[in-house]
């Protein structure tokens, strides 16, 4: 009842991001309507950046008590990361061409966020390798800790290094840049992409117990 | 400078990555609700 009622807050939300990025937020004055993919992409790698808090939580939760619920919860989260930075990269690559007048570039911001998308894939395929469920929950454990670390690192890549890519506009100690509208719209779009992560990690929990108790009923 | 072909194919992506995921992990959350309790 609980993930019905926040698939339902999650798909109206993503229907007043839609609203708010199309219909709210004004077009950009020097980049035009191409910026309104900013309110899927910033979006999207912040809702990464939760997912992979989670994935976190889960691991050390699991490493910590070695109870199955910690390791499910940091599996579906782990897959969603994968998602939502895959989602990322594909949207600044897209957003990149018009502006940047190229699709991709060594650059430290995009490289560190490339980098997370390979250790989470990985940590995907560790998972389905190891045939025992101890040990892929262990190892995933231990890989999903290491690969958060790559988080600051993206973060302040931006101040670290020289890049193509814009210093941060909104995770700053500083107010904000952004025009008040187009903050709104993105704050809406933020709050929609977190709800739609909620939902599906909260699937796909679902979806990994009942593969849990079928197994367990397979082996009696 | 409108570039409205960039913009539908970014969401398009968006779309299509989470609406695939979240039909396919319905898709096998219902094959497994569906067998019986004793798993035959």
């Amino acid at each position: 009842m609980a993930t019905r009622l926040l698939g339902g807050v999650s798909a109206v939300l993503l229907a007043a991001g839609l609203t708010a990025a199309f219909g709210y937020a004004p077009r950009d004055a020097v980049q035009g309507n191409v910026q309104r993919i900013m309110y899927i992409h910033v979006p999207s790698i912040l809702t990464a950046y939760v997912a992979i808090g989670v994935v976190l939580v889960g691991s050390i939760g699991y490493l910590w008590t070695r109870r199955r619920e910690w390791d499910r919860a940091a599996a579906a989260a782990g897959e969603l990361t994968v998602c939502f930075t895959a989602i990322t990269l594909a949207t600044g690559s897209i957003w990149g061409k018009p502006t940047w007048g190229t699709w991709w570039t060594w650059d430290a911001r995009l490289t560190s966020t490339a980098l997370l998308f390979v250790i989470y894939l990985a940590y995907l395929l560790l998972r389905s390798v190891v045939e025992d469920p101890e040990r892929a929950a262990t190892y995933a454990a231990v890989l999903g800790i290491f690969g958060a670390l790559d988080v600051p690192i993206i973060h302040f890549s931006v101040q670290w290094w020289r890049t193509l890519h814009q210093p941060a506009t909104v995770l700053r100690p500083e107010a904000p840049t952004m025009d008040p509208t187009m903050l709104l719209a993105l704050a809406v779009n933020v709050l929609a992409f977190v709800g739609t992560f909620a939902y599906l990690a909260s699937r796909r929990y679902r979806l990994l117990t009942l593969e849990a108790e079928a197994q367990s009923r397979a082996w009696r | 400078m409108s570039h409205w072909d960039f913009v539908l194919a970014a969401y398009a992506v968006a779309t299509l990555v989470l609406a695939g995921y979240w039909w396919r992990v319905e898709r096998r959350i219902r094959a497994l609700e569906a067998l019986p309790p004793d798993g035959t």
